[in-house]
């Protein structure tokens, strides 16, 4: 090969027969996660082999200019702010008449008297929807990557999840549990009271449903999954789940049919402040409730024990 | 009360959100499957006939979404551009999913297959968002689902590789939208506004102004630069390699084809609606963006010609198209603008095509990804090998083949009165030798696989001989499809370059 000149060694390159010319340097490869004796060899081994041969000079220079691209960026950052306009004047820009429809009309117009509501849920309704959607996305996106199968899991994990499920629940805490039996109840009724009064007071689904996220992992922490799953299992979270996010999309769907066509919205506004009014909100509100709550617990426990 | 065909875009956005969300219920992967390219072939369907209507009357029109007008409620605003961009982007998903099967049924499990087609169902109905948004908020939000379902379909197949290709591009991903966010919050406490009409007249007051120069420069610059982060310029391309070369190959032809391609036409659409290209040229983006498209021509194709590795050759040549697209965008004229966008049409079928025969000759040579045992394989595969030659000559630049118009086309941008000397000699210089790298590892990789004369060897001597592999239906239909479309689009494209110049103006 090596009495090649330039102009064989080219022929053969083209031809596919000889061996390429440069092996690529970050081409990791991971040994088979089933070999017993370096189970934690990907993460072990990933920087070392992703070194370049003069690795620790390529590292230096690499670490200078990521901080001088740093120290560049936070200057003109600042730069920036030293020309803004002032905070709180009222000759500023975003003091306008968006703003001002918002305030002096808000109410009238869409029902709630929480003027946040009534511009996240029906002045700006499909932006809160994408949001809806990437909490969604983002709790489907965690059990594709967590859920226990074939591909990250091996028996001998399996064994140690179950291990320790025996010894948390031979070892539950009193203290913890006598508390939280006399303090679930109530956080799940202030999580309601949130979710349902979105529209007259600060709060809404968002908040209200970290709040019933919070006791569905409380909960957990004090009885152990299998005393939550007597009423909340993989079934019923999906149900939820899914329910909550189409009965908000099938309600925006409605409200921006009807008013971009100009049709007459059958849903009634109500009298603002009363807890039945605002049309749209207090349903939607519950929907992005469960919604929340659902994603937290998935978080929760698919990062803990890969399974619902 | 207004044409019925104007609800089509808000009905596409939603029927794919619905889909994803009721696919969860759906636990069969076959079924999910059905219902994912069924819903894609009517959202195909609906955004044509918003094309034609649009296209024939030379017409764009805006959609309230909600009974509140503009300033106060979201809008998304629809012309032959977008209608076409979006339509494109339903067909190659499709073509991308079907011509992938195989693959898919290999690298994701079954258990977790119907949440594949959740991702890129959300995918579909955010690329669609990303298309017909007139405001730059409802932007970001759809980026945040672009970006997360786009990570998942890289992880599907759950290896190692992928894994660390994925955290890589997260890392990135992430970084492109924190840098746009920033970009839209400056922008916003400097002119009050968020949609696109409203920002162009505040942005026309002000652009003189020395006091608010400095930071409309600084939301122009972040603006760009987070958008190229996401859509992969040269050197904030190192994600896209790992990502694209590792992932499952209908998730690589998909994230190459349309992924990629949503971030730059809402760039596009920022460059022409908030700011005109005159403005981003005259704070400097526009050349920001054309040297950079210029670096990345020709970097891309060098390291795809040091690749052996036939996935991530091609993902290098990916980088090196990209770049044509924003030196086409850094032209700052309509006729580079309307290149700009034929490069985004015929690189969005032509990579998919790559990528899935790409896919179709590794299976067929026992998976190996190295180019070296692909020897043959398109003897194996005729339907792959055909595909990747196609594909491969339009990426070189073949006459009759797409590859070939849009350098005809933005080097006859670049040539155009008013165009500085120095750009026009850069691109052209760009154009050629970065045509010539293409030749030179596209052509021996063609030769490659259809050599005849020794039998095949894989790594450890097994033979793979002829007529062992059969290829489903559905990937003989899909690449047959992008074949087609890439001559299509070779052939007649004086019609549709009128088209899309027309549309530019309309932008």
């Amino acid at each position: 090969m090596k009495t090649d000149n330039w102009f064989q060694r080219l022929v053969r390159w083209t031809n596919g027969d000889s061996k390429p010319l440069h092996e690529p340097q970050a081409h990791v490869e991971f040994p088979k996660k089933e070999t017993p004796e370096a189970p934690e060899a990907p993460f072990e081994k990933g920087p070392s082999l992703l070194k370049s041969s003069a690795g620790e000079i390529t590292n230096f220079s690499l670490m200078v200019v990521s901080m001088f691209c740093c120290g560049v960026l936070i200057l003109v950052l600042l730069l920036t702010v030293a020309y803004l306009p002032r905070f709180g004047s009222s000759y500023n820009a975003p003091v306008n008449e968006v703003s001002q429809r918002y305030v002096e009309q808000g109410v009238q117009e869409v029902g709630a008297t929480n003027l946040v509501t009534n511009i996240i849920l029906v002045y700006r309704g499909f932006d809160t929807y994408g949001e809806s959607c990437v909490l969604f996305l983002g709790a489907t996106a965690v059990i594709m990557l967590m859920a226990i199968d074939r591909n990250n899991t091996t028996k001998k994990d399996l064994e140690e999840l179950e291990e320790t499920e025996k010894m948390e629940s031979k070892n539950r805490n009193q203290i913890i549990r006598h508390v939280t039996m006399i303090l679930m109840p109530i956080i799940f009724l202030y999580g309601l009271y949130i979710l349902c009064n979105g529209h007259l007071s600060p709060g809404g689904g968002f908040a209200g449903g970290s709040i019933l996220g919070g006791a569905l992992i409380l909960c957990e922490t004090a009885f152990g999954v299998k005393k939550v799953h007597s009423f909340f299992n993989h079934k019923v979270y999906h149900i939820i789940k899914v329910g909550a996010l189409i009965l908000y999309a099938v309600l925006i769907c409605y409200t921006i049919f009807v008013g971009a066509n100009g049709l007459e919205n059958i849903i009634p506004l109500g009298k603002p402040g009363s807890i039945l009014s605002a049309g749209i909100i207090l349903p939607i509100n519950v929907a992005v409730g469960l919604e929340v709550a659902c994603t937290m617990y998935a978080f929760y426990i698919y990062f803990g024990k890969g399974n619902l | 009360m207004r044409p019925f065909y104007e609800n089509f875009p808000f009905f596409c956005i939603f029927l794919t959100m619905l889909c994803g969300i009721i696919t969860t219920l759906i636990h069969d992967g076959k079924k999910a499957r059905y219902v994912t390219i069924i819903s894609l072939f009517l959202c195909a369907a609906m955004n044509a006939t918003v094309f034609i209507m649009t296209a024939v009357k030379g017409v764009n029109f805006t959609y309230t979404m909600g009974a509140f007008p503009a300033p106060w409620g979201n809008e998304l605003r629809s012309g032959p551009i977008e209608a076409l961009l979006a339509t494109v982007f339903c067909l190659v998903i499709n073509f991308s999913l079907m011509g992938g099967k195989k693959d898919l049924e290999l690298d994701v499990l079954p258990e977790k297959k119907n949440m594949y087609y959740i991702m890129m169902d959300l995918l579909a109905a955010s690329l669609f968002a990303l298309c017909y948004t007139n405001d730059m908020f409802t932007g970001y939000v759809f980026i945040e689902i672009n970006t997360i379902a786009a990570c998942s379909i890289v992880m599907a197949k759950d290896c190692g590789q992928t894994i660390v290709a994925t955290i890589r591009y997260l890392i990135m991903s992430l970084v492109g939208s924190g840098v746009y966010l920033l970009g839209i919050s400056i922008l916003y406490s400097i002119t009050g506004h968020l949609l696109m009409p409203n920002l162009f007249t505040a942005v026309n007051d002000i652009i003189f102004d020395p006091q608010l120069r400095y930071p409309l420069a600084v939301v122009a610059g972040m603006i760009c630069i987070g958008l190229t982060v996401k859509s992969a310029l040269f050197p904030f391309h190192t994600w896209l390699p790992s990502a694209h070369g590792s992932a499952t190959s209908s998730s690589s032809a998909v994230l190459s084809g349309a992924v990629l391609k949503g971030y730059i036409i809402l760039l596009i659409k920022i460059v022409c609606r908030v700011f005109t290209p005159r403005d981003i040229s005259y704070l400097g983006a526009g050349y920001i963006l054309f040297i950079l498209g210029a670096a990345a021509m020709i970097y891309g194709s060098i390291w795809a010609v040091r690749e052996t590795h036939a996935k991530r050759m091609i993902a290098y040549s990916s980088v090196a198209q990209i770049g044509y697209i924003y030196l086409g965008l850094g032209l700052c004229t309509t006729a580079g603008i309307a290149a700009a966008v034929f490069q985004i049409i015929a690189h969005a079928f032509t990579k998919p095509l790559l990528f899935v025969s790409a896919g179709g000759l590794i299976d067929a040579s026992g998976h190996q990804k190295k180019l070296y045992y692909l020897r043959g394989a398109g003897w194996r595969c005729p339907s792959a090998g055909i595909g990747f030659t196609v594909g491969g000559l339009s990426m070189v630049g073949l006459p009759l083949l797409a590859g070939f118009v849009t350098k005809l086309v933005l080097g006859q941008a670049a040539l155009a009165e008013g165009i500085p000397q120095w750009q026009m000699i850069t691109a052209l210089a760009a154009i050629g030798i970065s045509s010539l790298l293409n030749a030179w590892y596209y052509l021996p990789a063609i030769l490659q696989i259809w050599k005849t004369e020794d039998e095949p060897l894989g790594p450890n001597g097994e033979v793979y001989s002829e007529g062992r592999y059969t290829p489903s239906r559905p990937f003989k239909v899909a690449v047959a499809c992008m074949c087609l479309l890439v001559l299509i689009l070779g052939c007649a494209a004086r019609p549709l370059m009128n088209i899309l110049i027309q549309g530019v103006g309309l932008l």
